[in-house]
């Protein structure tokens, strides 16, 4: 009886052990992972900092030193930090060095869609500084809608100028964290924004983006295309319109705003309370929009939050 | 005692069911959360409130002041009578002054920065005896639409307020946020007036959120529990609990393997600790689920956290409600 108990409990004690021994040696091989992406950047980053060319010792070094996972990482970091001439000098890194190469290589071979999705991202970072992101074209036809998005903001990074068409292309509604990211890629590459044509588009896609920078930078001239919006038959433009419209602190008693709040579900109404207070909205120019319940409500919030607060 | 074994098998074999769930929609969401990209600028009209339920030290406030996504505030629920002390300078500090709470039930004072680089500062005074109407009365002083909630000296990882909002932009059709972490303590993020939506959480929008302080023992149970399952088999004769246990065993080792790619700073057994805790968590949201689902009950929905704000009414408000 105790020799046979004596088994199970050490098989029982066993296995314990050998998960703690898997977590360490994951853990172990994870920090070495990063230690040596941190150092391949501090490389990229010295190579980069200098105005002369790398020389071809330079970038032998790299090669041997590093595997191409750790320079796909460390030169997509890098490039997201540095503007003009570095850019240069970093292409002629990733060049030499044959990183967009391994980059194209790895995301054919993928064979999971989040790895794919992983190396487009790493792609679209490294767009400035690589030729290579004009292969993710072939990406825009995927099934999967992230491996799309990915390809497109890798288009975007390298032909700035065609943003827009790039976006009217994709066949899937984008989320405004996506419009977000497009944004933010299309001011980072230099496109030029008007806001106009993205509102006025027919594209769902092209107008999240242009209520996104409305939005952002608070342009107030937009105001008579975001009332025509609010009545817009998709609720997430309808209802991005009517935040857009409170942020800028347009007009909100004309019809077209008061149809679009009667449109929203009770929570969404809340939402846009909290937010009309925040938008600094006295309670006189929302009267009409809201019930009885929801005018003490908003009243109350008004008085807790502005009420005799002074800011310098 | 066939019955015995038979009904204890099963249980088994249900709960090992769940694990093998649990972790391959941990995986999942850990995958899909890795290749969203982190933006640092206000997304629309997002934002996030985080109430920190009766913290004992001012560090919750400093990490979420660290915080950079724009649009987010910190609700502090104190008790001032209590936490005189770093409370009372924190007031001077960041030039607090009293404002309008007459709508707040039980409130003793409600404070707000006169300074624009501190406004997203919110301390509620509110005695400890009170304490279960912390969550209710931040939500009702929150400035956004999402509200994550932190208890005591719990403290957020850094920019979890950013991926808040980068993941509420993501999936903004989702009525109800659930965000959990699966190897910190679980924090919960909800909508501030989705309580008619019901208890409808996503699990595909989970991450590390924050952690707090934690006891040991728990895991050391866990560790040991297949250990002890093995004994028991051996001392009732029953062969089959034996190979549960083994299967036990290596189900914990697959969420040890899930738990090293969301690896933060935690040890093995604290890790193991709250894995297992929200283990548990997740059996019982999928137990009110179905309940929720086929029998129609809506007791989820009754919990303290969702349910509506109450309209506090004073004589002031009223006469106000009228002239409306």
């Amino acid at each position: 009886m105790i020799v046979a108990l004596n088994e199970e409990v050490a098989l029982a004690v066993a296995l314990p052990m050998i998960m703690v021994l898997t977590q360490t040696i994951h853990s172990m091989r994870r920090g070495y992972r990063t230690s040596a992406t941190a150092r391949c950047i501090m490389q990229i980053a010295k190579l980069v900092a200098v105005p002369e060319e790398p020389s071809d010792g330079d970038i032998r070094r790299l090669r041997l030193r590093f595997s191409s996972s750790t320079l796909i990482d460390a030169a997509a970091f890098v490039s997201e930090h540095i503007y003009g001439e570095a850019l240069y000098r970093l292409s002629f890194i990733v060049e030499e060095c044959e990183i967009d190469h391994h980059l194209l290589k790895s995301i054919r071979r993928a064979t999971t869609r989040q790895r794919r999705v992983k190396l487009l991202a790493k792609l679209s970072q490294l767009a400035s500084v690589s030729v290579a992101a004009e292969y993710s074209e072939g990406y825009l036809d995927e099934p999967e809608q992230d491996i799309r998005t990915y390809a497109t903001a890798s288009l975007i990074m390298a032909h700035p100028e065609r943003a827009i068409r790039y976006i009217a292309r994709l066949r899937h509604n984008i989320s405004l964290h996506d419009a977000a990211m497009f944004a933010q890629l299309m001011r980072r590459a230099g496109a030029p924004i008007a806001y106009t044509p993205l509102l006025t588009s027919k594209s769902r896609n092209l107008q999240l983006i242009g209520l996104y920078l409305c939005e952002h930078f608070s342009i107030v001239d937009a105001e008579p295309l975001l009332q025509q919006l609010c009545e817009s038959e998709d609720a997430t433009i309808a209802q991005t319109a009517l935040f857009a419209l409170c942020t800028i602190q347009g007009d909100i008693t004309t019809p077209q705003v008061k149809r679009a709040v009667e449109r929203l579900l009770p929570h969404q109404r809340d939402a846009l309370i909290r937010h009309m207070v925040y938008s600094c909205y006295s309670l006189r120019s929302c009267a009409n929009l809201l019930g009885r319940e929801e005018r003490l409500r908003f009243a109350q919030r008004l008085n807790s939050y502005k009420c005799q607060i002074v800011c310098n | 005692m066939q019955l015995t074994s038979i009904i204890l098998t099963s249980l088994l074999i249900v709960v090992l069911c769940c694990a093998i769930l649990f972790a391959v929609e941990w995986h999942r969401a850990y995958n899909s959360l890795s290749v969203t990209p982190l933006l640092r600028e206000g997304i629309g009209h997002i934002g996030v409130s985080v109430v920190v339920e009766y913290p004992s030290t001012t560090a919750p406030l400093f990490r979420l002041l660290e915080e950079r996504y724009p649009r987010s505030e910190a609700i502090m629920v104190v008790d001032m009578q209590q936490h005189d002390s770093p409370f009372g300078t924190l007031i001077q500090q960041f030039r607090l002054v009293k404002v309008n709470h007459s709508h707040l039930k039980g409130v003793r004072a409600l404070y707000r920065s006169r300074h624009r680089a501190y406004r997203r500062i919110v301390v509620i005074d509110l005695p400890a005896t009170n304490r279960q109407y912390a969550a209710e009365r931040g939500r009702e002083v929150a400035t956004y639409d999402y509200i994550l909630y932190l208890q005591g000296e719990s403290l957020i990882a850094h920019d979890a307020i950013t991926y808040c909002a980068n993941i509420i932009a993501r999936h903004h059709d989702v009525p109800n946020l659930s965000l959990q972490s699966l190897v910190g303590a679980t924090a919960r993020l909800e909508r501030a007036s989705g309580a008619e939506l019901g208890n409808r959480s996503n699990i595909s929008s989970e991450r590390v959120l924050a952690w707090g302080k934690r006891d040991l023992w728990p895991s050391l149970i866990a560790i040991f529990t297949p250990a002890i399952a093995v004994v028991a088999s051996r001392l009732t004769g029953e062969k089959s609990l034996l190979a549960v246990a083994v299967a036990a065993s290596l189900v914990l080792s697959v969420f040890l393997y899930v738990s090293t790619r969301v690896m933060t700073e935690k040890g093995l057994l604290v890790t193991l600790d709250t894995i297992l805790r929200n283990f548990y968590r997740y059996l019982v949201r999928k137990v009110k689920n179905f309940n929720y689902l086929y029998k129609g009950s809506s007791w989820s929905v009754k919990s303290s956290a969702q349910r509506v704000p109450t309209m506090v009414l004073t004589k002031r408000d009223k006469t106000n409600l009228k002239q409306l």
